[in-house]
């Protein structure tokens, strides 16, 4: 199904224009507040709007919610509490043909997703990832030709929902469903925008492949909201146990994860650079010691900037973090890049 | 439902060992205070000659039959009023005004209205029962978190369908509070009625016990109401815990 959104305006949206491909996986990325759940309420019908949405050339501004077609993963869930996880998968196929024998499909989803086992249970009786897949399960039951994701794996811990965001890929690539996922996390926009689109103040501030946004932007309000990452021109490396790297740049030696790719950059975000002027203590590798070059102050936060070597990086603090710190130009620091949070590039 | 411990139950049989105490003593007379045996006693000969059947079995009709029916329309106009916007601001202020009514301040009016006959009991009942329940009915329907709707219309249901499967069972609970509360109220207007203005009854059979000084008698009519009382409340909690299994899970 290919979506195509023309003017779209309310409370929040402000003329928004976005054309979504067939089968394609488009994150909608933006900070709270953004209007990014209000864009998708709109697709799915549910809030009134101004402007026109086509699905496949045809208008679909006068069909109701129920007929558009789309399955739609809300971000608290709202799996219904007085139903089993098989009643909760059956309603929306029971609500569009009560008298078809729907027992044999939901059991094939059940199948799928790896939930025959807990069909009889209710919600409060699973865990958060469980919730999370039987949502979703609930969302593709009705087959729909469109599936909204509003932020979906929120609260759930970070392993569970990397395993769920892999699941959820997988399942998108084989059904060949058009996807709009909406998320504040940039990593996790990174892992599986097939494009993105940022969404500020209500507006489409830019639309592009993920390496367009991240390594190229020019829009403040992007560069603003993504924290202009500090990216590194990878040298060489060498591939560690464990799914770990050891990367050379510019005479650094960067431990980074390894995700069995190529690796021609590295990218940190300031916020993930942690800054001391006592030595940093605890395993001794992806901390370094710069001088602070430059102060940036910005509101509630400040950013430093600090050279290393051949190599200059940001880094992030709150306004009441940086004020206890002390910490003025030239003075020599130490910094720590958290492992978990630097990404690797082809 | 919980199951009720047998040590539950010491207090209570504490309670009636120190009443039998206390009314053997003779420090208060037997005729003003009887003990607990004499009560008994007095059971089961008026279960013999049919005279406590008789009245209880008034009593518990007219209980029965107002409960039901106030119930059942104060659920539906509850319904209608919570789901219905419009409904509920055309409605809300006549209820507004004849909730905060006690059910025996319609005594006066209803005994001109209707006569001393059946149908006054049971209108009382209907009356106590109708507000309360109605009342909580809407707060339980617009309780009902709006996503749980939203999610519903993207399924594709409808509006019967998402009223019927499910704001009102997400509702039951508080539909439930409301007629627990109300079912042991029921039992304790239906007696003060009968005390005030019906000749038939557990409530007057008291009153005849009041005049002739037969304590035993309005004790043992007291037991009855406490234990009807407590009978009807468990017997909602009962239904309650069968009708929302999934709120205990």
């Amino acid at each position: 199904m290919e979506i195509e959104i023309k003017n779209l305006s309310n409370f929040i949206m402000r003329n928004i224009n976005l054309k979504v491909k067939n089968a394609e996986f488009l994150v909608l990325l933006g900070p709270n507040g953004a209007g990014k759940t209000t864009l998708l309420n709109s697709i799915a019908g549910l809030i009134p709007y101004e402007g026109n949405i086509f699905f496949n050339n045809q208008n679909i501004d006068e069909i109701p919610s129920g007929k558009r077609e789309i399955g739609y993963l809300f971000q608290d869930l709202f799996l219904f509490p007085h139903l089993t996880v098989f009643e909760n998968l059956a309603y929306g196929l029971k609500s569009q043909n009560p008298k078809k024998n729907i027992d044999g499909k939901v059991e094939k989803l059940l199948f799928t997703l790896n939930l025959l086992e807990m069909k009889n249970r209710y919600p409060s009786e699973l865990s958060g990832g469980e919730r999370q897949k039987v949502a979703l399960a609930r969302a593709l039951a009705t087959e729909p030709s469109v599936l909204l994701l509003d932020e979906p794996f929120k609260s759930i811990d970070l392993h569970t929902s990397k395993y769920l965001r892999n699941d959820l890929k997988n399942l998108q690539k084989k059904l060949q469903i058009t996807t709009i996922y909406v998320t504040h996390n940039l990593f996790e926009a990174e892992e599986m925008a097939d494009r993105l689109v940022v969404l500020i103040d209500g507006k489409i501030c830019e639309i592009g492949t993920v390496n367009e946004i991240f390594f190229n932007s020019k829009n403040k309000d992007v560069l603003r909201f993504i924290g202009e990452p500090n990216i590194l021109s990878v040298d060489s490396y060498k591939i560690l146990e464990s799914g770990l790297v050891e990367a050379n740049c510019n005479g650094m030696k960067i431990i980074a994860p390894y995700e069995g790719k190529k690796i021609k950059k590295l990218a940190i975000l300031p916020q993930d650079i942690y800054i001391s002027l006592f030595e940093i203590i605890g395993p001794k590798f992806n901390m370094f010691q710069g001088k602070v070059i430059d102060i940036l102050p910005d509101s509630s936060i400040v950013r430093v900037k600090i050279s290393v070597e051949k190599n200059i990086f940001l880094s992030e603090v709150s306004r009441d973090i940086f004020n206890d710190l002390n910490i003025k130009t030239g003075d020599k620091i130490n910094l720590m890049l958290k492992l978990r949070w630097i990404k690797t590039y082809e | 439902m919980k199951k009720t411990k047998i040590s539950e139950f010491i207090p209570l049989i504490f309670l009636i060992i120190i009443w039998e105490i206390v009314g053997r003593i003779g420090f208060i007379s037997k005729g003003l205070f009887p003990p607990f045996s004499e009560v008994l006693i007095i059971a089961f000969s008026f279960i013999k000659n049919g005279i406590l059947i008789e009245n209880f079995l008034k009593s518990f009709i007219r209980v029965l039959i107002g409960f039901f029916l106030g119930s059942l329309l104060g659920i539906f106009t509850g319904i209608i009023m919570g789901w219905n916007k419009y409904i509920e601001r055309s409605l809300s202020p006549i209820i507004s005004i004849l909730y905060p009514i006690p059910a025996l301040g319609w005594l006066p009016i209803l005994m001109l209205w209707i006569g001393i006959n059946e149908l006054l009991p049971i209108t009382i009942i209907f009356i106590c029962s109708f507000f309360p329940i109605c009342y909580n009915t809407i707060c339980g329907i617009r309780s009902v978190d709006k996503n749980y709707i939203r999610v519903a219309r993207t399924l594709g249901a409808s509006k019967i369908r998402i009223l019927r499967t499910i704001v009102f069972p997400l509702a039951l609970p508080n539909i439930f509070t409301g007629l627990r509360l109300e079912a042991g109220m029921a039992w304790r207007v239906i007696i003060a009625a009968e005390m005030v203005a019906i000749p038939t009854g557990i409530g007057a059979l008291m009153m005849k016990a009041e005049s002739l000084i037969r304590m035993d008698i309005i004790i043992l009519c007291l037991l009855i109401l406490s234990i009807m009382t407590f009978l009807f409340e468990k017997f909602f909690v009962y239904l309650e815990s069968k009708t929302t299994k999934w709120k205990l899970k």
